[in-house]
């Protein structure tokens, strides 16, 4: 199975889950999707966060706002 | 009709034209819509309005003040949303039924579903961190996006991605998902 083929088969896959997905109550506050943007609290966190952001149509949506707006202003964390 | 040009619109105009630029170019590449681009642009715009009143003001504020701004209003925009109940706009995904051809038969398309779930519990499986880069990866974000999210250096993204990927190839290939498995 190729790259491509394997995005676009966990991307169909992502759409159909969220197609019968109920509703969000399991998704993290927006400051909590900030946090990750901003790299502030602990790695494990960040990380268990990105799991799911990337998993969840709404909070992905919601995450690239909030990401676009950090970097389109200019403020830039250096790397560890 | 024509009037004389605002200058506190001018400023308005100046300060944000590269923000709204860099907004959607950044956006774009993960399928961000056109509407929230607008909305957040718009609500910076306000914000500077009310706080800064004038054009001297406007052109005068730091980078820090319009960064500030900037991920304050976008904060607020998905609050109300939220608050409002809304269904935020699904990020622009392709299709991965359109590309397989154009009338896939049913057995075809059960065999596709079946596919997209075993690559899902595959995915699922990993472990946290590999995960995490994993799903980063394969919704689109390349290395350098990665490392700079987790703020890794390139040879630790590197290493975690690959091995996150033979992980995820192996686990595949135990539920007997090989390399000709639907291919281009």
């Amino acid at each position: 199975m190729t790259e491509r083929r394997l995005r676009q088969s966990y991307d169909m896959m992502l759409a159909l889950r969220a197609e019968t997905a109920p509703g969000r109550e399991g998704c993290p506050e927006v400051e909590r999707l900030l946090a990750v943007v901003e790299r502030s609290g602990s790695e494990a966190a960040r990380l268990g966060l990105l799991d799911h952001v990337m998993a969840c149509p709404h909070c992905h949506a919601e995450f690239e706002l909030l990401r676009a707006a950090h970097r389109a202003s200019g403020q830039h964390p250096a790397r560890e | 009709m024509t009037g004389t040009p605002d200058p506190t619109s001018e400023a308005l105009d100046a300060v944000l034209k590269r923000f709204a630029e860099r907004v959607k170019y950044i956006g774009v590449q993960h399928g961000l819509q056109g509407s929230d681009v607008d909305d957040l642009v718009q609500e910076v715009r306000l914000r500077l309005w009310k706080a800064l009143e004038s054009d001297e003001r406007i052109l005068s504020a730091s980078a820090t003040y319009i960064h500030r701004t900037a991920v304050s209003a976008a904060l607020d925009v998905l609050r109300r949303r939220r608050a409002r109940r809304e269904t935020p706009v699904r990020l622009s995904r392709p299709s991965g039924l359109a590309m397989l051809g154009e009338s896939p038969s049913a057995d075809r398309m059960t065999e596709v579903v079946e596919l997209q779930e075993m690559v899902g519990r595959a995915v699922d499986a990993l472990i946290p961190a590999r995960r995490s880069v994993i799903k980063m990866y394969l919704a689109g974000y390349g290395r350098e996006e990665i490392a700079d999210l987790l703020g890794w250096t390139e040879p630790k993204t590197r290493n975690l991605l690959y091995r996150g990927l033979a992980d995820l190839r192996e686990a595949l290939t135990e539920m007997g998902i090989g390399p000709e498995s639907l291919d281009d």
